[in-house]
């Protein structure tokens, strides 16, 4: 158990900067998570706390202990892999015993401990079995397993679910943070889908081209998002340009946004006076065109929906010929529109706007 | 821990390819004879001698000798038995002169008196015949083997690479001189080794062949009839070979046993009965009329001055090669 | 984190191995290919080599018969795989002992079985003596020419095999569709498909026939062949010339590193690679073509283990100095090696396996740090490892003597044979090792690391026992070619440390055929036991690359 903090880490190979100096303080028993597409450094950073790779510079500590320079073997984490790296050769109880044995338990307790553990994931009694003899989704769990046993000071996780198929991975994701939550564990989760993030962490780090752009708890980190970026990586966005016009009195600011007026509230200013309107799907209203729009309404037309049963998906051009994204729940309001129907959206005053530099 | 493994390798390895030297009562024998042969002399060394042990080192004559001088500087071998005089000659800094009760009885030209070796058999240079393919009447002399009617059907060993060849190369040269030697040369092939030649006579390659008694004896003796030999009636070479004390060897006086040992009248004659190679003892005539071979009295044989044959090797080489074009 | 320790020190430490015993020797070769008589820069070895007409016939009967070696290995390796893939023949299974049988019967057995029965004292010419015919002169081109093609054939089927089978069955029925015959679609859409792979084969088998020293030197009396050349020029009795050794020599290195050098530039570029697919079904054949089929590829399949037997029978058959009675038997021959020649059995087994293990412990950690540890040293460690493809053993044999005879460091005889097998076997050695390696993920060392257990002992915990199967492959491989060696081993050894090849070929040169199958037929036990059993007790599966 322990306190996880990176001091302005920074990785170069050669002349390619991967890791732009990140610092961090990661508290004991936080479920944290690296965010990002391949290429923003999330793994590379996760493998600078593991111990494979050494920084370029900045400094990792557990607690008051400054491990940068310590061999992994010795910094007592555990690690889960993508593709769980079970020791084929040896069974189930062998591969979660192995770093007890390494840290030379006795026999007796090897007994007590693996079979504990062997059922905190679900897989008691499967002690003889051979990896090559499981399911995907069983040898997670001994991945699981075999890192939580030795109870290390932080529990390291590379996208372990991105192998799975879909509906394992949701099960997975409640079998690793009830076990996370049970053990109090610091882990450090990396990912690059966001339903996973938002689903499992305590905290995100939404991580872009080496730098950490936003950091917070999933519901802040979505509602939210101090850039376009972020917006849009996590959870999905509408972007449209915005012209300042003046700050409201309520702490909402108007913007000209396609020529109607749209009330939401900034995040961050812009130098160079460019904004963009993040409205997300579901907090944009669609309705038939009886009448003209007002303010915070566009007009356009319906280019093609798809119905998912409890929600309906709408893709709209609007007059002005940018795409617009928008999400209904049930079926009431929207059950009469169909492909064509000219519409009017509403932009409702849980819109944000971020400067358009940061896109 | 690894490195302990390869530290316990590498000493391991600096323990193999040593031979210790001989302990007291030991003789570290380094021979180029067969096991047979070898096995009859541990035979007569058990019989007549008990108390001597004698550990075998065997080997190519020209190997064994190049050891014995890379160990010059702590001498393992005792003895060395056998390599013809003129090789001998070029190794003689490793030797020490013996001169054994026994060298009364052998042949004079064996006794080599004024070298530090003695000599324990001698060949003599015969002209193979495989009468299967051969066309026509077997050349009796020399002379009639040079004519050119024999171009490409007579095989000799390369001269440059066989001592023995090199013998009968001198022969030639001392009998016909250097018109000898380009008539040899414009009828002869090549093989590349001694053993090369007797055994392409034997499978019929070639009808005739320059080599020594013993080895197409081997074969007459054997049953295969169609091989025969012919002692050239205008004179033969004899190639004596010797055994040598190997100079500050660690057993000499055991060493000198065996040495006499191999002198004997008795090794002497299983030897030849064994091997076909003529004794260097004078007193074994009637062994060798048993074999079937002619007495030495009665072939035609050409002294040759080993001494000046070794001087002449570069320059004869030299006529040689170039005879050869 | 120390960086270098342990993997880049090992690597340095290999790459220091390396450099001494085979880049030094090798080049030093080379050099002294340049340095005359008196000591000096001369290229004297090499005017010599061109005027002197006996080195030029020897370097163009040498390559002749590596050209008509290739063509016939091709031809018959071609003709045996499309059967074998094709046909469903009644003895297919044999086929696959084939390449064992290469494996167990050394090639200098091989020379001598067949001279054996086709020589002057040879059973069937005694036979067609006996009924008045003639039989043709083995010895020369013919036997050469035989020989060689019975051993070697086995690298092209082995190539084309593996083409065929991998050659996906749709693109036969694409082309039979667009109009052609089952056997000439075969022919026109399968052969091209395949010929990457043959050729590259066909290319091994010209370097092995340029440097091969057992067979060359076993049947080729009449015709002057450049190893046998080289071997002579450096033993021969009176001492060797030098220059004209490494001169040899070097020509010998030139020119399997030309061949080698045209391989990697032509023929690597047209590997084709054949996305997975159905492999043809085998069609059972019947009538005529079924008899003429099947017995040609069973004679092909008989005469390939033939000399094992032969090698059997002349070991038990009684011989007068060189002239053997085919017909009677005796235990005479095996009753001489139990009174006087253990030492050499003894020899064999202690350099081999000195060879064996060294070699397969120095393949496992060079294989692994090629592959998951590769750092600034691996390039050149990779180049090392070439070398000793590009030359045969006589050639390896002499510059080792060369180099380590004299000079600033000197080794004796029995370690620089245990060093010659060694070097000889490494690159095969490593590229069996590292098979499995290459399915090893980085993670499960990762994980093992993370877990506690430092990055060396991980290595032996986790990574040696899933390297296991390509270690027994290169331990059983490495053993049958080690015990089977002669090219340099005959070069460098001292008296007294004489191996089972050495021996037999001291007995083949005496012309003492029936004292030298009994040595064989040992040798071929030595080479058998561990095959057998690592094949069938241990599944090793030998010939996976």
């Amino acid at each position: 158990m322990a306190e996880l903090i990176l001091q302005d880490i920074r990785k170069s190979y050669g002349d390619a900067e991967v890791l732009k100096g990140v610092s961090r303080r990661i508290a004991d028993g936080t479920f944290f998570t690296l965010l990002g597409p391949s290429g923003c450094g999330k793994t590379t950073l996760l493998r600078i706390i593991a111990g494979f790779v050494s920084p370029t510079q900045g400094a990792v500590h557990f607690n008051k202990d400054d491990i940068t320079r310590v061999s992994t073997h010795q910094r007592g984490v555990g690690m889960v892999f993508q593709d769980y790296a079970l020791f084929p050769d040896k069974n189930v109880f062998d591969n979660v015993a192995y770093g007890l044995r390494a840290r030379k338990l006795s026999s007796k307790e090897l007994q007590r401990k693996v079979p504990e553990y062997l059922e905190k994931v679900g897989l008691d009694g499967l002690g003889s079995r051979l990896p090559a003899e499981m399911s995907g989704g069983q040898r997670q769990r001994v991945a699981l397993a075999r890192a939580l046993v030795i109870e290390p000071r932080v529990l390291l996780m590379d996208e372990p679910l991105s192998n799975l198929d879909a509906s394992l991975r949701v099960q997975m994701r409640d079998v690793i943070r009830s076990l996370q939550l049970e053990t109090r564990t610091t882990t450090i989760f990396v990912t690059h889908d966001q339903e996973e993030a938002l689903a499992m962490s305590d905290e995100i780090a939404v991580m872009k081209n080496g730098c950490i752009d936003q950091c917070g708890a999933p519901a802040d980190v979505y509602r939210n998002p101090k850039t376009a970026y972020v917006s849009r990586f996590v959870g999905s966005a509408n972007l449209l340009e915005a012209e300042f016009q003046e700050h409201g009195l309520d702490g909402m600011d108007r913007y000209l946004v396609q020529g109607t007026l749209v009330s939401g509230r900034t995040m961050g200013i812009a130098e160079n006076g460019r904004y963009l309107m993040v409205a997300r799907p579901e907090n944009i209203t669609i309705r038939k065109k009886y009448s003209e729009p007002g303010n915070g309404e566009l007009e356009g037309r319906i280019a093609s929906l798809q119905f998912q049963g409890y929600r309906t998906s709408f893709h709209v051009v609007l007059n002005s010929g940018e795409d617009l994204h928008v999400e209904t729940v049930g079926e009431a309001a929207t059950s009469a529109l169909g492909r064509g129907d000219n519409v009017i959206v509403s932009i409702g005053e849980k819109c944000l706007f971020v400067p358009e530099a940061s896109a | 821990m690894r490195y302990l493994g390869y530290a316990s390798t590498l000493t391991l390895l600096t323990v193999i390819g040593g031979v210790t030297n001989a302990a007291a009562g030991e003789v570290n024998l380094y021979t180029s004879n067969s096991e047979d042969a070898v096995a009859l002399v541990l035979d007569a060394v058990a019989e007549q001698a008990p108390e001597i042990k004698i550990n075998v080192i065997g080997g190519g004559s020209g190997s064994l000798l190049r050891r014995i001088e890379a160990e010059k500087s702590a001498p393992v071998a005792d003895l060395f038995w056998s390599s013809g005089f003129s090789t001998l000659a070029g190794f003689s800094n490793l030797f020490t002169a013996y001169h054994s009760p026994e060298v009364d009885s052998l042949l004079p030209a064996l006794q080599a008196e004024s070298a530090p070796w003695t000599g324990t058999n001698t060949h003599v240079t015969v002209i193979m015949v495989n009468s299967d393919v051969l066309d026509g009447e077997a050349p009796q002399t020399w002379e009639a083997l040079m004519d050119k009617r024999w171009a490409g059907q007579v095989t000799m060993a390369d001269p440059a690479n066989s001592s023995s060849s090199y013998a009968q190369l001198y022969g030639i040269y001392q009998l016909y001189g250097e018109e000898g030697v380009r008539n040899l040369a414009d009828i002869v092939e090549l093989q590349g080794s001694t053993s090369g030649v007797y055994k392409a006579v034997a499978q019929g390659e070639y009808p005739l062949g320059m080599t020594m008694e013993y080895a197409a004896q081997r074969y007459i003796d054997g049953g295969q009839d169609d091989i025969s030999m012919i002692y050239p009636t205008d004179g033969t070479f004899l190639s004596p070979e010797g055994m040598a004390l190997i100079k500050n060897g660690s057993n000499p006086e055991e060493a000198k046993q065996v040495y006499d040992l191999l002198l004997s009248h008795d090794l002497q004659k299983q030897l030849f009965d064994l091997t076909f190679r003529r004794p260097s003892r004078a007193d074994l005539d009637d062994t060798i009329a048993n074999s079937g071979l002619p007495l030495m009295k009665d072939i035609n044989i050409i002294e040759v001055d080993e001494a000046e044959a070794g001087e002449q090797r570069d320059y004869l080489l030299e006529l040689w090669a170039d005879a050869r074009g | 984190m120390n960086r270098f320790f342990p993997w880049g020190f090992l690597s340095a430490l290999a790459l220091i191995f390396l450099a001494i015993f085979v880049a030094y020797p090798i080049f030093g070769v080379l050099f002294r290919s340049f340095i005359g008589d008196n000591g000096t820069f001369s290229i004297d070895g090499f005017e010599t080599f061109l005027t002197r007409g006996k080195y030029l016939e020897a370097l163009m009967n040498t390559v002749i018969l590596s050209l008509i070696v290739t063509l016939t290995c091709t031809i018959l390796g071609v003709f045996l795989a499309f059967v074998v893939a094709r046909y469903d023949i009644p003895f297919g299974n044999i086929v696959l002992l084939l390449p064992l049988s290469v494996l167990i019967i050394p090639e200098l057995i091989s020379a001598q079985s067949w001279v054996m029965v086709f020589g002057n004292n040879g059973l069937v010419t005694n036979l067609f003596k006996a009924l008045g015919l003639p039989f043709p002169q083995f010895y020369g081109w013919f036997g050469l020419i035989y020989v060689m093609t019975l051993t070697y054939y086995v690298h092209v089927f082995l190539a084309a095999l593996a083409a065929l089978r991998g050659f996906d069955h749709s693109l036969e029925e694409a082309g039979q569709s667009l109009g052609t015959a089952p056997l000439t679609t075969y022919i026109r859409v399968v052969f091209p498909t395949i010929l990457p792979a043959v050729l590259a084969s066909g290319l091994i088998v010209f370097t092995l026939v340029i440097g091969n020293f057992a067979i060359s030197i076993a049947l080729a009396q009449r015709v002057p062949l450049l190893s046998v050349m080289t071997y002579r020029s450096f033993i021969s009795e009176l001492g060797g010339n030098p220059t004209m050794q490494s001169t040899l020599a070097t020509v010998s290195i030139l020119l399997v590193s030309g061949v080698l050098f045209l391989q990697k530039r032509y023929l690597s570029k047209r590997n084709y690679q054949m996305v997975a697919g159905r492999t043809t079904p085998r069609i059972k054949l019947r009538g005529w073509k079924a008899i003429l089929i099947s017995g040609g590829a069973g004679l092909i399949i008989v005469l390939s283990l033939m000399p094992a037997l032969v090698v059997l029978m002349g070991s038990f058959t009684v011989s007068r100095g060189p002239v053997m009675y085919w017909g009677q038997f005796t235990l005479e021959h095996y009753m001489r090696i139990w009174d006087f020649n253990l030492a050499v059995i003894g020899n064999s087994l202690k350099f081999a396996s000195l060879a064996t293990g060294l070699g397969v412990c120095f393949a496992t950690l060079v294989s692994y740090l090629l592959v998951k540890k590769r750092s600034v040293f691996s390039p050149v460690l990779d180049y090392l490892l070439l070398l000793p493809l590009t030359i045969s053993g006589t050639v390896l044999g002499i510059a080792l003597a060369q180099s380590f005879n004299s000079g600033p460091i000197v080794l004796t005889g029995g370690l620089l044979m245990v060093l010659a097998m060694m070097v000889r076997r490494l690159p095969f050695g490593v590229r069996n090792a590292s098979s499995n390696l290459h399915n090893i993920s980085n993670s499960i060392e990762e994980a093992s690391v993370s877990l506690g257990v430092p990055p060396v002992r991980t290595f032996f915990n986790v990574v040696l026992p899933l390297m296991a199967p390509g270690i027994a492959a290169a331990a059983i491989l490495t053993w049958v070619t080690t015990v089977a060696e002669l090219s340099a081993s005959v070069v460098i050894y001292q008296a007294g440390q004489e191996t089972l090849p050495i021996q037999i070929f001291r007995l083949i040169s005496s012309d003492l055929m029936a004292r030298a199958s009994a040595f064989g037929v040992i040798n071929m036990i030595i080479i058998l036991v561990p095959v057998f059993f690592g094949i069938k007790v241990m599944k090793v599966r030998l010939f996976s690359s």
